[in-house]
C-alpha cells in the first residue's frame, strides 16, 4: 500500500515537472511581455513587471488588430466553405451509387498522399494571373478542398447516418438537397463541429501560402504580422513579444476549451481506421 | 370506372417516382462538384503545370526557356544545396521521430495509470504546443536560446554551469539540436494523444489475463501494450515521414532576424545553411533570394520523389514485417 502511494507520488510529480518544461516558453513570454524592454535583456524576468498595458497600447499603436481581422476572415471563410465542400462530397461518396463514385473516392485518397507544395510554384504563378495576390482569396477558396476533409465526413457519414433514415426521407416526398440539409446535417453534427476545429487552426497556422501571396501590411495575417513586428516595432523587444501573446493566447485558450472535440477528430481517424 | 381512376392516379405518381430517380441520379454528382471543381483548378492543375515549369529557365515575367530536365540535372549533381537540404531533413527526422514516438508511448501509458493525479491537466498542457502558431514557436524559440538575452543562457549563467552565453543559434550542431527540441517539444503531446486513445482501446481482458498469469507491469507494456498500439505506431512513423519533409515555418522563423542580436541570424537556413530544410530550399530558390521558377518546381517534384521513396520504403518495411507477424 505504502509503495503503491510513493509511486503515485513519483509518477504525478514526474508528470508535473515535464508540464512545467512544456508550459516554461509560454510562461516566460507572458512575463517578458509585462516587462520594459531595457530590462528584459537586463534582468531574468521570471516574475511578472507593470508594463503591461505600456506594451498593450505600443502595439494597438501599430494596428495589430488588422492581423487579427484578416486572420479572422480567413480562417471563418476558408472552415465554412471547406465544411460545406467535404460534407456535400462526403455524403455523396458514402450514401450513393454512382458511376464513377469508386475512382472518385480512390482519386481523394491519392490526393491526401500528396503533398500541396508540389504544385507551389504554379500555384503562385495562377495566382498571379487571376489577380488573386494581396488579396485573402488564396486562404480561402484552395483550401477547401482537402482529400482529408471529404475521407473524413464520408467515413463518418457512413457510419452514423442509417441508409432507412434517408429512404424515410425520400417516401415523404423530400428532395435531395431537402434530406441532405434535414435529415443527414442532424446526425452528423459532432463531425462537422471536430472538422470545423481542425479546418480552422490549419487555416490559422498557415504560413508559406501568406508568406508568398501577402506582401502589403493591410493584408497581412496574424503569422506574417507576427514576423513582420520587427519593422512596426522596431528594437522594441517588449512589444514584440506582447504582440506575440495576443497572436496566440486568445487561440491557445480557445483550443484548450474545446480539446475534447479536437483531439476526437485528429485521433478518430487512425485509431478506428 | 373505377379502374380509370386508378390508373389516372398511377400514372402521374409513375413520373413522378421516375423524375425522383432520375434526380437521384444527378444529384451526387452536383455533390462532388464543389471539391472536384476546386481541387482541380488549385491542386491538380498547379501540379501538372509546375512539372511544365520544371522544364524550363523563368524567372517568373517574361519568356521562359525550355531547357528539358537540366534543373533536375543540376539540383541531384552539381546545386549544393538541395541534397544537403533534403539531408538536413533526414537528420531532423532521424531524432525527433524516435523520440516523439518512444517518449509519446511512455507519456501515454504514464497517462492512463490510475495512480496518476491531475491527468487532464497534463494532458492539456503537453498538447498546447501543438496548437500553437508554428510561427510563434519559431519566435518563442529564438527568444530562449538567444545569445546575449535568452533565457536559457540566463540561467545557465546564473546557476555557474557556463561563464558566457552560447551562441546556440549561430553554430550549426547546436542549431540542428534546438530545432530538434523544438520539433520534438510540438510534437510529444500530440502523438501521446494518439497512443492515449490507443490505449484506452485494448480490451481490458488482456491485461485481467496477464494478471491471473502474475505478468509485471513491465511484461503487461512489452507483451500487451506495445503490440496492441503496432498501428497507431505505423501510421504515426509514416505521417511523420511526410510532415517531416514538409517542415519549414519554425526553422525558418527560428533563425529570421527577429531577437535584435542573435547570431547567425537572417541567413538563409541558418549558419552553413545546416538548418536549411527542403521546403525552405524550395521557397528560397523560388520566391525567397532567388526568383529560379524553373529550379524552384524541380526542387518540388525532387522532393516529391524522395517522399514517395521514403514513405514507400517504410510501408514495404511495415508489410513484411506484418506478414512476419502472421507466420
Amino acid at each position: 500500500m505504502k509503495t503503491k502511494k510513493m509511486k503515485s507520488i513519483v509518477l504525478t510529480l514526474f508528470m508535473f515537472v515535464l508540464a512545467l518544461v512544456v508550459l516554461f516558453p509560454f510562461y516566460t513570454m507572458i512575463m517578458m511581455s509585462t516587462h520594459y524592454s531595457e530590462n528584459i535583456y537586463k534582468g531574468l524576468p521570471l516574475l511578472p513587471g507593470g508594463y503591461f498595458m505600456e506594451n498593450l497600447k505600443t502595439v494597438f499603436n501599430a494596428h495589430f488588430e488588422i492581423f487579427y481581422k484578416n486572420s479572422l476572415i480567413v480562417s471563418v471563410g476558408a472552415t465554412i466553405l471547406s465544411l460545406a465542400v467535404s460534407t456535400l462530397c462526403g455524403y455523396a461518396l458514402s450514401k450513393y451509387k454512382f458511376k464513377g463514385a469508386n475512382f472518385l473516392f480512390k482519386f481523394i485518397l491519392v490526393t491526401m498522399m500528396v503533398p500541396t507544395q508540389l504544385g507551389l510554384v504554379a500555384f503562385v504563378v495562377e495566382m498571379k494571373k487571376i489577380g488573386w495576390m494581396n488579396t485573402l482569396l488564396p486562404l480561402i477558396i484552395p483550401p477547401a478542398a482537402t482529400g482529408f476533409g471529404v475521407y473524413w465526413m464520408r467515413n463518418y457519414i457512413a457510419g452514423a447516418l442509417p441508409d432507412e433514415l434517408i429512404e424515410s426521407g425520400r417516401i415523404d416526398g423530400a428532395r435531395e438537397p431537402g434530406i441532405l440539409v434535414k435529415i443527414a446535417l442532424p446526425c452528423i453534427k459532432p463531425a462537422i463541429f471536430s472538422l470545423a476545429l481542425m479546418n480552422f487552426v490549419t487555416n490559422w497556422n498557415s504560413f508559406l501560402v501568406p508568406l508568398i501571396v501577402l506582401n502589403k501590411t493591410e493584408t497581412y495575417t496574424v503569422p506574417i504580422g507576427i514576423i513582420n513586428l520587427n519593422s512596426a516595432y522596431r528594437n522594441d523587444l517588449a512589444a514584440k513579444i506582447t504582440a506575440l501573446v495576443l497572436g496566440t493566447v486568445p487561440l491557445l485558450i480557445l483550443f484548450t476549451a474545446t480539446s475534447k472535440s479536437f483531439i476526437r477528430g485528429i485521433t478518430m481517424g487512425a485509431v478506428k481506421g | 370506372m373505377s379502374g380509370d381512376i386508378k390508373s389516372a392516379g398511377k400514372k402521374p405518381a409513375l413520373t413522378v417516382r421516375m423524375k425522383k430517380i432520375q434526380g437521384k441520379h444527378v444529384w451526387p454528382y452536383i455533390f462532388v462538384l464543389p471539391f472536384f471543381v476546386i481541387y482541380l483548378a488549385f491542386n491538380f492543375y498547379p501540379i501538372i503545370y509546375s512539372f511544365v515549369i520544371s522544364l524550363t529557365e523563368w524567372s517568373g515575367f517574361g519568356e521562359s526557356k525550355f531547357v528539358g530536365f537540366a534543373n533536375y540535372v543540376n539540383i541531384f549533381t552539381k546545386d549544393p544545396y538541395f541534397l544537403k537540404s533534403i539531408g538536413n531533413t533526414l537528420i531532423f527526422m532521424a531524432f525527433d521521430i524516435p523520440i516523439v514516438i518512444i517518449g509519446g508511448i511512455l507519456l501515454a501509458a504514464i497517462l492512463n495509470s490510475s495512480l496518476l493525479k491531475g491527468s487532464s491537466f497534463l494532458r492539456l498542457a503537453t498538447f498546447s504546443p501543438y496548437i500553437t502558431i508554428p510561427v510563434a514557436i519559431g519566435v518563442l524559440f529564438s527568444l530562449l536560446f538567444d545569445w546575449n538575452s535568452g533565457m536559457i543562457n540566463k540561467i545557465l549563467v546564473g546557476v555557474g554551469a557556463i561563464d558566457s552565453g552560447i551562441n546556440f543559434l549561430g553554430v550549426p550542431a547546436l542549431m540542428r539540436v534546438v530545432i530538434i527540441l523544438m520539433i520534438c517539444w510540438k510534437y510529444l503531446g500530440y502523438h501521446m494523444i494518439f497512443f492515449n486513445a490507443g490505449i484506452l482501446g485494448i480490451p481490458t481482458e488482456l491485461y485481467e489475463a496477464a494478471d491471473v498469469d502474475g505478468a509485471s507491469g513491465f511484461t503487461k507494456f512489452t507483451r500487451i501494450t506495445i503490440p496492441m498500439l503496432r498501428p497507431i505506431i505505423e501510421f504515426l512513423i509514416i505521417m511523420n515521414i511526410i510532415w517531416g519533409f514538409q517542415l519549414f515555418d519554425e526553422p525558418k522563423v527560428l533563425l529570421s532576424p527577429w531577437t535584435s542580436a542573435s547570431g547567425g541570424a537572417g541567413t538563409v537556413g541558418g549558419s552553413k545553411r545546416a538548418a536549411l530544410t527542403a521546403i525552405w530550399n524550395l521557397y528560397d530558390t523560388t520566391f525567397g533570394t532567388q526568383m529560379q521558377y524553373g529550379k524552384g518546381a524541380a526542387i518540388a517534384y525532387g522532393l516529391f520523389i524522395f517522399i514517395s521513396v521514403f514513405s514507400g520504403v517504410a510501408l514495404l518495411i511495415i508489410n513484411r514485417n506484418k506478414r512476419k507477424g502472421e507466420i
